[in-house]
């Protein structure tokens, strides 16, 4: 039973994870790519970690000593990867505009702003 | 001696980690809970020295997320997120597949947020979602640039947070959070 929903999860993550890869290929520019990879960054990532948090659950039940490695290992690890994957989102998308990539866009609401952004920040400095 | 908070909620943070990391570590006859006494005097002895290093390079100016209930309010917080998580990566998926409604845009957005550590909790939120990211931020008024796959039809000026998300208002949530 156990075993059935472990691939489940897998098979999810794995879906999600080649639509992402898809989607980089599909997408016009580097911003709505970033969208894209963000699949791969959550669903992708999360339902992988359910997969081995399932497994361990199921490790408990059997009475192995193991589960509270794998549960515990795992839990940290997508804490850290939710926490930098956000951070480095951001830092991407930011140096991007910032080094001058004008996006596909209807409307753009930075372009007016982003100079007198700049020289505010130049004057704290 | 106002660095010492900072060193005792690095420390303790540390602490906590390195707990988690050797968790399971207990022997038979020597242990205390799930961790052997040698693991925690050694995690103890890390801990002060992480804190100890950390003391200088505290940012903030507020104790406000100190606080062990806010914590708490945090980790619910996860159901709804999940929630409009789940929302959003099917969209996404499915603009994948078919190719269509794609209308990329920068929009404004004036979080209301009246602390930094709001800011950032909303600014996160609306990058891990897939279909919006964070581009830029104004420190002074905090206001974000959000890029949106899809803006709709024809976004005027800037939005309020409360908009940004598909069904869940999780600008409230987080206000309820932080402030």
């Amino acid at each position: 039973m156990i075993d059935i929903i472990v691939t489940v999860c897998v098979l999810i993550s794995l879906i999600f994870s080649i639509l992402g890869v898809i989607g980089l290929f599909r997408f016009p520019d580097f911003y709505t790519r970033i969208h894209a990879a963000g699949l791969v960054g959550s669903f992708g990532l999360l339902f992988m970690g359910a997969a081995v948090l399932i497994y361990a659950a199921g490790l408990l039940l059997s009475g192995d000593e193991a589960w509270l490695n794998y549960g515990a290992h795992v839990l940290l690890a997508l804490l850290v990867a939710v926490i930098t994957g956000t951070t480095s989102t951001h830092a991407i998308a930011r140096s991007a505009y910032r080094s001058g990539n004008a996006p596909i866009a209807k409307n753009d609401a930075l372009k007016e702003d982003i100079q007198s952004m700049k020289r505010r920040e130049e004057k704290r400095r | 001696m106002k660095s010492i908070f900072p060193a005792i909620l690095a420390g303790i943070a540390a602490f906590i980690i390195y707990l988690i990391l050797s968790a399971g570590s207990a022997l038979p006859n020597d242990g205390i809970l799930l961790w052997s006494s040698a693991e925690l005097i050694i995690g103890l002895i890390l801990s002060i020295i992480t804190g100890l290093i950390c003391r200088k390079i505290w940012v903030g100016t507020s104790y406000k997320m100190a606080n062990p209930l806010r914590w708490l309010l945090l980790i619910v917080y996860i159901i709804p997120f999940l929630i409009e998580l789940i929302i959003a990566n099917l969209t996404v998926a499915w603009k994948v597949i078919t190719g269509r409604n794609i209308r990329p845009g920068i929009v404004k957005l004036t979080p209301g947020m009246k602390t930094d550590a709001g800011a950032l909790l909303l600014s996160a939120s609306i990058t891990y979602q897939p279909g919006t990211a964070s581009v830029d931020v104004d420190e002074e008024t905090r206001e974000l640039y959000v890029h949106c796959l899809d803006i709709g039809e024809d976004p005027k000026g800037a939005i309020p947070a409360d908009k940004i998300f598909a069904k869940l208002n999780l600008a409230k949530w987080i206000r309820r959070i932080t402030q």
